[in-house]
């Protein structure tokens, strides 16, 4: 299947040729012919720099990637409050050493 | 109030209604919301505009708001728990209603969002738990009327439509009708339909256009009524007096598809012709009809008046829920604070994020394109933007990085649908937005297939929080008074005029 993707941040943009190939002209999308039809396009991505394809959660029915991406977010989110505290506490013992709390 | 307005200066020929460019609130907290948080007012410049004292907590006495007296988020934060700073929208079910605050749902024309309020200085607040899925917004909001109004008004009066009758409301609340007329004695259609379910006003040309259904669900057959009045209905003291003054009614009936009823929008444009979209299945469909003056009894179908045929939305699409999820999940309408151009928008993905919309020109609605962002995650509402744009849409990670947001514009005066439409754009660096050539930074995008992919634009705003931070994107209540004055600065011009 071909289909068009946004050239600054690699997300499906259209699969309409007409609106892709005039994308493709202004600089505006990378094509793609080679996009599997059979899962949902919120999956798909272009690396911009080397324009490869990459499909989250391949090989996964929709469900399954659902649960991938659930996990993924709450990983990252996860990620991000621990960050948030660690930096806290750095913060607070830089200031602790500093006399300065 | 008119002779207190002359005596300081001001002109008896603006506008009441009328506002500067358009205000957005932009909120930061750490993830505990017992320590940092943040919440700034800015104008269509990114100049901050909001009062001092909303800045900055670091103390337990604050979980969330307690400092700044929401109720709702004193002490215990129950109410919206903590899915400001960490929903995503991307697994949350479409019933997860308290994380929604960042869902492109929250913010259309009407200067009142669907969860909160937030006025220009800075103070914000969360609206009650206890009533909200049985509130005006979440039941009905879909009964509202698409609004186009002169450059810089937002709708201050809210008109319903249901059935065949026209209300007057207090927007979210449950207090009494200001007012409430049954048109039936003016629908011409011979065998009219009992469901209003669309319906659009331009104040410029005073034409009202209903859509009826067959049901409140997914009953295809349509009868469209036509008004034009002497009477402004936005002026009117009683509904009634607008239609008392009726100087043409027409009608046309047709057979349109569509998923559920309640996501029909209607955009009346100046010159006759009227755009009808709304969120069908996981994509969308748009069409626009000459609803000019014909003469009774002619052209009474709708494929005697339309514009080559329905289109469908030529952009990304994938799994989303619309108001056959949900009645309050209904196609949203917003148009830009110039009035002249708007769009009919919903999420791309699920349960909030990205958006599919049509934009077109209110002069001329036969000239639309497609609007394509597919994020699947951390979104904010799109907001009316400068003279001519809109931006919003992301609420990514600002650790490390600036705030981002998808900001795009329109040529004002660009009605004409057979060229291609210019839409500006930003980027992620200076160089990329004014650029060493002279090249269009943004792209042009053919009548009716067209699709503009926004991209990520970067400002120079901290997100709000030193380290991990999501940051919210709030509509304001009311930005300024327009003109001169205190309020120079939100005159209007400076932006892309």
């Amino acid at each position: 299947m071909i289909y068009y993707f946004n050239s600054q941040n690699g997300l499906p943009a259209t699969p309409n040729v007409d609106a892709g190939e005039s994308l493709v002209k202004q600089g505006l999308a990378i094509k793609k012919e080679d996009v599997p039809a059979d899962v949902e396009t919120w999956r798909l991505s272009v690396n911009v720099e080397t324009g490869a394809l990459t499909v989250f959660a391949e090989g996964k029915q929709e469900a399954d990637a659902l649960i991938d991406k659930a996990a993924a977010d709450k990983a990252l989110s996860d990620e991000g409050t621990a960050k948030s505290a660690a930096d806290e506490k750095k913060e607070r013992d830089r200031q602790v050493a500093a006399g300065t709390p | 109030m008119s002779n207190l307005s002359k005596i300081l200066g001001g002109s008896s020929n603006t506008d009441p209604r009328k506002e500067g460019l358009p205000l957005f609130g932009l909120f930061g907290q750490n993830g505990d919301q017992n320590h940092h948080l943040n919440y700034r007012v800015f104008d269509s410049n990114f100049r901050q505009v909001n009062s001092p004292w909303g800045a900055v907590c670091n103390s337990t006495t604050n979980y969330r708001f307690g400092m700044m007296g929401d109720a709702s988020h004193a002490y215990s934060y129950n109410d919206h728990g903590t899915d400001i700073g960490y929903a995503n929208l991307t697994t949350e079910t479409y019933s997860s209603w308290t994380a929604w605050n960042k869902s492109l749902y929250q913010v259309d024309q009407y200067p009142h969002a669907q969860y909160y309020t937030a006025s220009r200085n800075g103070a914000i607040s969360w609206h009650s738990y206890h009533n909200i899925t049985s509130s005006f917004e979440y039941q009905v909001g879909w009964t509202k009327i698409n609004m186009n109004l002169p450059e810089g008004c937002r709708p201050r009066r809210i008109f319903t439509n249901r059935r065949h009758s026209l209300r007057e409301v207090s927007g979210l609340q449950g207090t009494a009708n200001f007012d409430h007329y049954d048109y039936s004695s003016h629908l011409i259609d011979p065998s009219p339909l009992n469901y209003a379910t669309g319906t659009g006003y331009n104040e410029k040309t005073k034409m009202l256009v209903m859509i009826h259904s067959g049901d409140e669900g997914g009953n295809t057959s349509k009868s469209i009524h036509i008004f034009k009045s002497s009477k402004d209905l936005n002026s009117v003291k009683r509904i009634k007096d607008y239609f008392d003054n009726l100087t043409s009614t027409e009608y046309f009936t047709d057979t349109w598809t569509n998923q559920n009823v309640k996501d029909w929008c209607v955009c009346v444009g100046n010159n006759g012709w009227v755009g009808f979209g709304l969120k069908q299945s996981n994509s969308k469909r748009y069409c626009a009809f000459d609803c000019n003056i014909k003469g009774t009894g002619v052209d009474i179908t709708g494929p005697s008046r339309r514009y080559l045929d329905w289109q469908d939305f030529a952009g990304g699409t994938t799994t989303s829920y619309g108001a056959s999820s949900g009645h309050q999940y209904y196609t949203k309408y917003q148009p830009t604070w110039d009035g002249t151009w708007a769009i009919i928008y919903s999420p791309y993905y699920y349960y909030g994020p990205g958006m599919n919309a049509f934009a077109m020109s209110i002069e001329n609605p036969r000239k639309f394109i497609n609007i394509s962002q597919t994020h699947t995650d951390y979104p904010n509402p799109y907001m009316a933007w400068g003279r001519t744009g809109f931006h919003g849409g992301c609420s990514h990670n600002t650790d490390g990085t600036t705030w981002r947001t998808f900001a795009f514009s329109f040529d004002p005066t660009d009605s004409d649908h057979t060229i291609p439409t210019k839409v500006y754009m930003g980027s992620s660096s200076g160089d990329s937005i004014n650029p060493d050539n002279n090249s269009h930074v943004g792209g042009e995008y053919d009548n009716k297939t067209g699709v503009c992919s926004l991209s990520e634009c970067y400002t120079n705003l901290t997100g709000g929080y030193y380290s991990t931070c999501y940051p919210g994107l709030f509509g304001i209540n009311w930005w300024g008074a327009y003109g001169a004055g205190a309020d120079s600065s939100y005159g209007g011009s400076g932006i892309n005029s």
